[in-house]
This record gives structure tokens, C-alpha cells and sequence, in this order.
């Protein structure tokens, strides 16, 4: 029977636990940890699905320690390798779940089950002194009182016996008291007020103390406003950039440039515009920071100084000035020197931003991407005045209410800039676009069709024509797609030629994230097979296409393989944020597939979980024979894998 | 009705006592007010700010407590696209009493003013810095402001050439 301190334990204190456990779950380092045991630490204990389904009367206090002892052995072995406070945390609360689900299934109160209790608890309890140290060791104040907080509860419910917990808590004491050192010190510093030379000083003279002034910038206690103040120089670390920007924004020219030659943070706000944006961004408290800025940034030379522009997502001005103002000025000005524009995302701006642009001699990147008003025509415009030099034009989703590019327009685009090597207008071609004489005897389309045929052969990579596969009904020659929908393309029409062709030209494919997006889970996999079949040694999944492949599939809910394989997904993830399954969902990928495709590291789950996986997804599901029947290609993943027996076997336990 | 008087707990746990129309004046503050009405009169918490600095605050509140509210003035485009700096001048005698203090006293101040949302007591600050700035070579600079060289002389001999070319102090 449930011991009333048991009860109350699981009843009341895991509320806060796993609001806790909810915020480390977020930290992605943690996250694979806590996601693989803590948070299905009772499931898989028990070998259940989900907690409802759990007849606890019939639990095995014996079949829970067995599987117990073996997580605290892995977790054992993973705290040797944490570097991060926070995967030492995460053991904690790996450790907090194993004994939810031994409170949970202490229902049993036999001689029997009482030993194999004992049984659970020795190596807990023998761990727990060490993972403390180690945890404590260099951890945070907020880790410190999560800690705490947990071996309050234990103690007051009487998880463990007495003796277990003074170390520990002399531990958390002692560095609960450094860390009130270190702050004591800092502000002593502070308040004195010393310059670097002093601080020098100072420094040897409390080389006794284990705890310097410039060590505690490099150590946790760094997180404190007060050693905040010394961490970042005086005045330039102290100030927000908002307010930087405010009191340089009041500076005479040549004062602001002497204030900008003063260290190299300073030189920084100079030299590169894109630090401007990134720190604005994160700046919340003010949200009225933005397009002003970057007009008085610009404005420090009157010479066309800047390089790299990116005004992607700048908010409004505050000064009441027009945005589509301050872009213009900036980009007229600047001209001249631009390498680089980016203007993505901005709604609120129309195509009157580029009137005062005669020429971009150097452009190299245009970045025109969700901008809300921008015609073809204007686009085909600046192509044009940056002819010269452009090689990537980004201009996907432009132009809502404008209209979509034509042939005519790529054409242009194609023929007039010879270094161009990249053109996404991505949904920006339908073909109900294409006059429906377009194959006929139109000598003018058929032009543009050899014009973009040649371009292909130059190497330009477009992205934009996945609706060709209509087209290639037509007839049409469907290399107007990158790797990945081509070989969806030759797939689907049976067109093996091709893709056998593109195979063989081999190693070069590179199956890109955005065109994955359109694809779902079985259409990547009907290529893996393609890959497969056709004997290909080395292909690149970039993550991204695996990643919205498997984003895109979750909504696709009438594509029932799908919903399927992430049914399994969830088995093992059991966490709905998309941060923490997609990595889990490339894993899985990479496991079905083996080493025939060449994926990115991702740690691995222990052998034990990706058993499971594999026994749900090939065995049970059968989802890889609906990709392929061929038993050779399913046996020869698995053998890959080292999971030969698998299939036949239906799995094991 | 609401009462005249509002009470503040600063970072180090002092309670302090601002007229309504003192506390109105910080736009921070003000929210906190409108999203507490109805509810019990607790003291609002302004944990970044000390009770040294926000008597200071409330100093000059209470100087400026009749001003009128500052308007934000719509900058027209200057043709020739030359840069042209904001005035920094201090014109009210209180105030350039007022901003006579120690840099540490000022930035925290400032920071207080950015804080609260203090418009006037903000601009006042940042010009007073602006104008500590002002006319010094970067050498002063640093030595004002406790700035650490850590440029190196290539560092100094690019930005000489890169930005040589500037126009004098307008």
C-alpha cells in the first residue's frame, strides 16, 4: 500500500516539478535527455503508452527497478560526460521522474517488492551525493534553487533516508555563500569605481582568494547586474544600445566618430550595420528602436559607405518619419557601395523605396522577399540596373497583389545578368501563367523555353518551378527544378531516365530544405528509395527539407502513413513542441535510412529506444514497405543499422 | 476616487511615497496604475531602480511638473543628406544644476529615466552625456568614461583611413 508521504508526494509536488522540468525541456541541450527518459521516464518504465491507460494495481514493483536500475546506470554514465550545469539538472529530474513512477507503483507492499524497492533505491541513493557535486559545480543561481527546491520535497516526503542529504546541502550552502562573496566583491568594485589599471591591482593583491574580480567575469556570478557593470567597461556596458543611439544621435560628426574609434564594441556600431539590427531586435523594452536608427547610422559619412544592408523585419520608426522615407534615403544613398540588400519582410514598404537608385555597381545579393508592394516590372528593373554583378536575386511570396513572374520577366532576368547563379521566386509562377499556346507555334515562348534550358546548363539554380510537373505533361523539360524536385518530378512521372541520370551525375545532388517543404514524408522517401534502388553512394539530406517535411506532414492529417509515422514519433518524443521533435524526427530519418544517405550528428538515443522505434515503425507499422517492397532494400537498412533481425523477428523486447 | 499619493518599493526594499501626478509622469509607472485599477493599493515594485536615484527622479519631476507634455518633432529630410545632430543644449539653469553630479550618478539616473519612461529627464540626460562627449579626442573619451583601449594599432590605422574623410563639427 501507498505510504501517505508517497501519496502526497506525487499528488502535490510534481505540479511544480514539471513546470520546472517544462522550462528545461526548452533548454536545448537538455532537451534529448529529458525528452528521451524524464518525460516518458513512467511510460517507458511501465511499458505503457500513456498514463490512463496504467493499471497501477497491477504494477511490478520488480518489473519497475529492473528497467529503473538500468537508467540510472546510463544516467551514471551520461553524468561523467555533462559539461552543462543544465544536463547535470536534467539527471535531477530524470531521477525526480523515475521516483514519480516509483511512488506511482508502490502499491505493491510485498516482502517481495519491498526488497526490490531497496533494490532501486541503493544505486540512487549512492549517485545522488556525485551528481550533486557535480551539478553545483559552476552551476547557475537559478539551478541552485531548482536543486534546492527538489531536495526540499524529497526530504520533506521522506524519499530518501537522513543521511543521504547533509553533503548535499552542505554543498548547495557553500556555494550559496560564494556566490554572496562574489556579489559582495563586485559591488565593492563597483562602488569604488576603479579603472582597468586599478582593477589590475587589485587582482594581485587577492590572488589568496579564490575568487578575483576577473574571474568572476568568466564565472556564473557573471549573471549579476552587478558584475555586469564591470564586465563591459564602464559607461559602454552599462548603457542599453537604444540609448547609445540616443546619445550619439545628439553628437556632431566629428565627435560621434571619436566616440566610435574608442574600443572595438564602439568601431563595431560602425563598421557593421547587421550588429544594429541584431542587438535592435532584441531590444523589447523600447519598441519604438528601429528604421530611425538605421537612417542615422547611415547618415554618420556623407560618403556611400555601407556594404551589407539588411532592413529585414526593422520596425517602424519613432520619429514619425516615413519608412518607405527612410529606406529610400538609405538605399539611395548607399548605392553605390552595396553588396549586399536585404528587405525581407517588409509589408509596410512599397517599390518607391528604389526610386532614387540609378545603379547598384556591386550588388551582388538582392533580398526582396515579402515585400508588400513590389511589381514585376520594378523587379525586373533593379535586376537590370544591377546587371553587372548580380548573382543571387531572393525575391519568393513578393509582390502579393502584383501578380506572378512570367517566362518573359525570368527571361529578362537570365539573359541580362551574365554571374547570376540563383533565382528563388518561389510561388511566383502558376502554370495557368503560361498562354496556352506556349508550346505551339509562338516562337517568341519557345525562345524564352531554350533561353532557360541554356540557363540550367550555365549552372543557375531556380527555385520556383515545382508546378512544372503539369508542365512536363506537356512536355516540358522538367530540369526548371533544383535536385530534390526534379527527382520528386521523375518520380512521380515514371520518369526513372532522368533520375537516373541525375543519380549518376551524383554527388553533387543536394536535396534543399525549401523545396522539401512541399514534399511530404512518403514523397521523400519514395526518393530515398529512388537512391537506393539506382545504387547512389552519397547524398545530402539538408535538415531543413527533412524538417518541413516532417512539419508539413503533422498537418497533413488525410495522409494517414504520415500521421502513422508520427504517431511513432510521439511515442518516443511525447513532447509537442516542434523544437524538440524535429531533431528527434531527422534522427529517426537517419535510422530508416542508414548509411546510404549522408546525414548531420545527431545524438543518438540509446539502444533501447531506437529498438523500440524500429519494431513500431518497420515491424509493426510496416511503414517502410509501403515505401518499398523490395525485402532487400528493408534488410539492407537494417543490417546498416545493425538491426538485421528485426524484420523477421517482428522484434524483441 | 483614486488616491493622491502612490506608494513605490525601489530595489532596495524602500518604500517611498509620489504624488499621482509625479508617478504620471513616467509612462512605466502610469501603465502599472491602469492596469491596477480597481485593485488594492499595493505598492508598485520598481525593481531596477534605487531609492537614492528615484528621489532624484522625483526631484526633477517635481521641478517639472508643470512643463508641458513634450511633443516629438517630425524631422524633415535634409536635401544634401548631410548628417545633422539633434540640439544638446541645456537651457533651464535648474537643470544643468541638476545634471552637475557624478557619471555614476548621471547613468544610473539615465537608466532610471529609460526605466520609468521619464521623456524630459531621458533627453536631459542623454544630452548632458552628448555634451561630455563633446569636443573630446578618444583618448579623453576613454579616460572619461572609463572606456578600455583594447584597439590595436592596425585597428586605429584602418579607421584612420576608412574615416578620415569627415566633415567638421557642425
Amino acid at each position: 500500500m501507498r505510504t501517505h508521504s508517497e501519496e502526497t508526494y506525487t499528488r502535490t509536488s510534481h505540479s511544480e516539478i514539471d513546470r520546472t522540468r517544462v522550462a528545461v525541456s526548452r533548454d536545448k541541450v537538455s532537451t534529448t535527455l529529458v525528452s528521451q527518459v524524464a518525460n516518458v521516464g513512467i511510460l517507458y518504465l511501465l511499458n505503457q503508452e500513456n498514463t490512463s491507460e496504467i493499471d497501477w494495481a497491477k504494477v511490478s514493483v520488480s518489473q519497475v527497478s529492473r528497467r529503473a536500475i538500468r537508467i540510472v546506470n546510463s544516467m551514471e554514465e551520461h553524468s561523467k560526460s555533462c559539461k552543462l550545469p543544465s544536463e547535470h539538472l536534467s539527471l535531477f529530474y530524470i531521477l525526480d521522474s523515475l521516483i514519480k513512477a516509483f511512488m506511482l507503483s508502490a502499491k505493491d507492499n510485498r516482502e517481495g517488492s519491498r526488497a526490490a524497492r531497496k533494490k532501486i533505491w541503493q544505486p540512487i541513493r549512492e549517485k545522488l551525493s556525485i551528481w550533486a557535486g557535480r551539478l553545483l559545480k559552476g552551476t547557475h543561481t537559478g539551478d541552485i534553487e531548482k536543486i534546492t527546491k527538489l531536495m526540499r520535497i524529497w526530504r520533506e516526503k521522506q524519499v530518501f533516508d537522513n543521511e543521504v542529504f547533509p553533503p548535499i546541502e552542505k554543498m548547495i550552502a557553500d556555494r550559496r555563500q560564494k556566490r554572496e562573496d562574489a556579489k559582495k566583491r563586485a559591488a565593492l568594485v563597483e562602488i569604488q569605481h576603479k579603472g582597468p589599471k586599478k582593477r589590475k591591482i587589485e587582482k594581485k593583491e587577492e590572488e589568496e582568494e579564490p575568487l578575483t574580480v576577473e574571474s568572476l567575469l568568466d564565472s556564473d556570478a557573471s549573471t549579476s547586474n552587478d558584475v555586469k557593470r564591470i564586465k563591459h567597461h564602464f559607461f559602454i556596458g552599462e548603457l542599453p544600445l537604444e540609448i547609445l543611439l540616443e546619445i550619439m544621435s545628439l553628437l556632431p560628426t566629428k565627435s560621434l566618430l571619436n566616440m566610435l574609434s574608442t574600443c572595438r564594441f564602439m568601431r563595431k556600431l560602425k563598421t557593421e550595420p547587421t550588429i544594429w539590427r541584431g542587438q535592435i531586435k532584441t531590444l523589447h523594452m523600447n519598441p519604438n528602436t528601429a528604421a530611425d536608427h538605421y537612417l542615422f547610422i547611415s547618415r554618420h559619412s556623407n560618403r556611400s559607405w555601407i556594404e551589407h544592408l539588411d532592413l529585414s523585419f526593422c520596425r517602424p520608426p519613432r520619429t514619425g518619419l516615413d519608412m518607405n522615407n527612410i529606406i529610400r534615403e538609405i538605399i539611395t544613398a548607399h548605392q553605390s557601395t552595396l553588396k549586399v540588400l536585404r528587405l525581407t519582410g517588409l509589408n509596410e514598404v512599397d517599390e518607391s523605396v528604389f526610386d532614387g537608385v540609378n545603379e547598384f555597381p556591386i550588388l551582388e545579393e538582392l533580398d526582396v522577399g515579402l515585400i508588400g508592394q513590389l511589381s514585376i516590372k520594378k523587379l525586373v528593373e533593379l535586376v537590370e540596373r544591377s546587371k553587372n554583378s548580380l548573382k543571387r536575386l531572393i525575391a519568393p511570396y513578393f509582390g502579393r497583389e502584383k501578380g506572378f513572374i512570367g517566362l518573359e520577366s525570368l527571361h529578362t532576368i537570365i539573359t541580362c545578368c551574365p554571374e547570376i547563379s540563383y533565382i528563388d521566386v518561389r510561388d511566383r509562377i502558376q502554370h495557368f501563367a503560361i498562354p496556352k499556346n506556349f508550346f505551339g507555334p509562338n516562337q517568341k515562348y519557345v525562345q524564352y523555353d531554350k533561353d532557360i534550358n541554356e540557363a540550367i546548363k550555365r549552372g543557375i539554380m531556380i527555385l520556383g518551378f515545382n508546378t512544372m510537373v503539369d508542365r512536363q505533361k506537356m512536355g516540358y523539360d522538367i530540369r526548371m527544378a533544383d535536385g530534390m524536385t526534379s527527382l520528386l518530378l521523375a518520380s512521380q512521372l515514371g520518369n526513372t531516365e532522368y533520375a537516373r541520370e541525375l543519380i549518376k551525375q551524383g554527388e553533387n545532388i543536394n536535396i534543399r530544405g525549401p523545396m522539401g517543404s512541399v514534399l511530404s514524408l512518403s514523397k521523400s522517401l519514395t526518393i530515398a528509395k529512388m537512391l537506393l534502388e539506382e545504387g547512389a553512394q552519397s547524398y545530402t539530406f539538408e535538415e531543413d527539407a527533412l524538417v518541413n517535411t516532417v512539419y508539413i506532414g503533422r498537418h497533413m492529417k488525410d495522409e494517414k502513413h504520415v500521421e502513422k509515422w508520427l504517431h511513432s514519433l510521439r511515442y518516443i518524443i511525447y513532447d509537442e513542441d516542434i523544437n524538440d521533435w524535429r531533431g528527434e524526427a531527422i534522427e529517426l530519418l537517419s535510422n530508416l535510412l542508414g548509411d546510404t544517405i549522408f546525414m548531420r550528428k545527431f545524438i543518438m538515443r540509446d539502444d533501447e529506444d531506437r529498438r523500440a522505434v524500429l519494431r513500431q515503425t518497420i515491424c509493426e507499422d510496416k511503414f517502410l514497405s509501403r515505401v518499398t517492397t523490395d525485402t532487400t532494400i528493408i534488410q539492407r537498412i537494417l543490417l546498416s543499422l545493425g538491426e538485421a533481425d528485426l524484420y523477421n523477428s517482428g522484434g524483441d523486447d | 476616487m483614486a488616491s493622491e499619493s502612490i506608494s513605490v518599493t525601489t530595489s532596495d526594499d524602500q518604500t517611498i511615497q509620489l504624488s499621482r501626478k509625479h508617478a504620471q509622469m513616467s509612462q512605466t509607472i502610469n501603465s502599472m496604475l491602469e492596469d491596477s485599477v480597481g485593485a488594492d493599493q499595493e505598492a508598485i515594485p520598481l525593481p531596477n531602480v534605487s531609492s537614492e536615484v528615484l528621489k532624484k527622479v522625483i526631484d526633477w519631476c517635481t521641478h517639472h511638473e508643470n512643463d508641458p507634455a513634450p511633443v516629438e518633432k517630425v524631422k524633415k529630410l535634409n536635401k544634401k543628406r548631410e548628417y545633422k545632430a539633434k540640439n544638446s543644449t541645456i537651457s533651464d539653469e535648474w537643470d544643468k544644476n541638476f545634471v552637475n553630479a557624478e557619471l555614476r550618478v548621471i547613468v544610473d539616473i539615465l537608466l532610471a529615466a529609460n526605466y520609468l519612461d521619464v521623456k524630459g529627464l531621458f533627453e536631459l540626460m542623454c544630452k548632458h552625456i552628448a555634451n561630455e562627449l563633446k569636443g573630446k579626442t578618444p583618448d579623453q573619451i576613454r579616460e572619461r568614461f572609463g572606456i578600455q583601449d583594447d584597439l590595436t594599432e592596425e585597428d586605429k590605422a584602418a579607421m584612420r583611413k576608412a574615416w578620415g574623410a569627415t566633415k567638421n563639427d557642425s
